[in-house]
This record gives structure tokens, sequence and C-alpha cells, in this order.
């Protein structure tokens, strides 16, 4: 049996540690685990594909040129993840300032999330249709919240974080946490009442 | 014995997050249980909002395109290239 060159089962901290000193195919397996949630997170937050991918990048690049100041008493992913929302929030500010969209950004949204994506084996057309219709409205809705409303939403029931690890992230009182996700369902679960009556179980059902 | 509080259409709404979440005292859970099981408005509302918080949780609506990764990555090598000279 050969040697395995790096290990899936690797520690999140010891990938941390090798990365530290200097080994690129370490950092690249912490590229590997949390690109796609980074992604995800920038996109939700930002609401355009090309401020995501910005976001993505320098979020990676800040947390390998500042890996010496990890202190290891949090998970490496909830410090990226504090990386990305800043880095995402000051896109979304700067944007608002500037007020104005271009074209690309227009035509790169337009089919932005579904470029490059390829159908499972097992799905049929039908299921592939609905299963592109959720994401859209969901998105859709997701977008109109507000960011206040957004921010916490997607980092609480999306990402998955703690209440403590939102309030902590967002600079908020675990209480106004609280209050904001609770506002952000209830408006969430407003603009999706139809979609939830309509075919709401049969589309989890194929998820 | 009894409800500590009261629950009535208006607060059952201002505790959903926290029912859904399982962050309430077993007896606010039961007051709650007991008003949503008579009172089929709030069962709707309760309903749709977990259902709401079960679909953004399964549909990820912007999954990581192969082209970006690629870039990311290509973006990495770079600056470690350029910080090697």
């Amino acid at each position: 049996m050969g040697q395995p060159s790096q290990s899936l089962d690797l520690a999140e901290s010891e990938l941390v540690d090798q990365s530290r000193n200097g080994d690129r195919a370490a950092f690249t397996e912490l590229v590997d685990r949390y690109a796609a949630k980074i992604f995800r997170l920038a996109r939700h937050i930002t609401k355009n594909d090309h401020d995501a991918e910005d976001v993505l990048q320098e979020a990676f690049l800040k947390a390998y040129s500042r890996l010496d100041q990890f202190q290891g008493n949090s998970r490496f992913y909830t410090w990226l993840v504090r990386i990305a929302v800043n880095e995402a929030l000051m896109k979304l500010r700067r944007a608002k300032t500037r007020n104005t969209v271009s074209l690309d950004q227009v035509l790169e949204s337009e089919d932005g999330p579904l470029r490059r994506e390829t159908a499972s084996e097992e799905e049929s057309p039908e299921e592939r249709y609905g299963r592109l219709e959720t994401r859209e409205y969901l998105t859709q809705a997701i977008d109109s919240l507000s960011e206040a409303y957004r921010s916490v939403f997607v980092l609480r029931d999306i990402e998955g974080l703690s209440t403590e690890e939102t309030a902590e992230m967002l600079d908020l009182s675990l209480s106004a946490v609280k209050s904001r996700l609770l506002r952000a369902r209830l408006q969430l679960r407003e603009k999706l009442k139809r979609q939830l009556g309509r075919n709401g179980r049969q589309t989890q059902n194929q998820l | 014995m009894g409800d500590k509080r009261k629950i009535n259409c208006k607060s059952l709404v201002e505790e959903l997050s926290d029912y859904i979440d399982g962050d309430l005292d077993a007896e606010l859970r039961a007051s709650i249980e007991a008003h949503l099981g008579k009172c089929p408005d709030c069962w709707v509302v309760y309903d749709e909002t977990r259902r709401t918080i079960e679909i953004s949780q399964s549909v990820n609506c912007h999954p990581l395109p192969a082209d970006v990764h690629d870039r990311l990555l290509k973006i990495l090598e770079q600056h470690w290239d350029a910080s090697r000279e």
C-alpha cells in the first residue's frame, strides 16, 4: 500500500498548522472544504455573482496571509466566515454608494448560478425543472429581504451558525439576532406561501 | 397549575422562532402546543414557517461554479509564487 499524500480525514487544526508552515496542499484542502459555503454565503449577502467571487478570493487570500493571527480557540471555518462576512458587507455598502448596476453584472446574474451545472443522472426533466424553479423563487425571496434580516437569516438558517456566533459576527446583541431571525423567517414564509401551498411538500420530496 | 404565560395568536408568533429552534422551556412549549392544537390559523403559520426553513436549508441556491473554483486556486497559486520571489 502506498502512503496517502493527503488524508481526507485530517483535522482542520492540522491543516491550519501545515498551511502555516507553507504547505500549499494543506491550504488547498481547506479551500476545497469551504469554498462552496463561502461562495454561497457571499452570494446571498451581496446578491450578485461577481461580488461573491471577489469576496471568496479576498476571504481566502486574507485568511492565508493572516494565518499567524488565527488563535485556534475558535474553528478555522468560523474565523473564515467572519472574514468573508466583513468583506461581503463592505462590498454591499460600497455598491450602495455607487448605486449603479453594470450591464455585465445583469447579464452575469441572469444565468450565473446555473452555469456549468450538471444534472444528476437519476433526475427526470420534470424533477430538474422543479428543482431549478424552487431555487429561483427561493433566491428571489431571500434576495428581497433587507440586508439586516438577510444576513442574520443566511448565517443562522442557511449556514447553521449559532445565535451567539451570528451575534458576534454581525456585532449584534443576542436578542437582536433572535428578533431579526423571526422577522426574516416570517417575511420569507409570506413570500413563499403560495409555493408552499401549491407544491411545498412535493418540492421537498424531490430534493 | 396552569400556564405561567397565556398563549394567544399574537404571543405565539413572537415565540415561534424559539419554538421551532427548541429554545423554550417545557412549560412554554406545552402552552404553545396546546394553542396549536386548537387554532388552525396558527398551526398553518407554524407549519409554513417550519417548511420555509426546511426548504432554505435543503435547496442550495448558489452552488459554486467550477470556473469560480478554478480561478480561486489560480489566484492563490499566483499569490504563493509572487511571495516566494
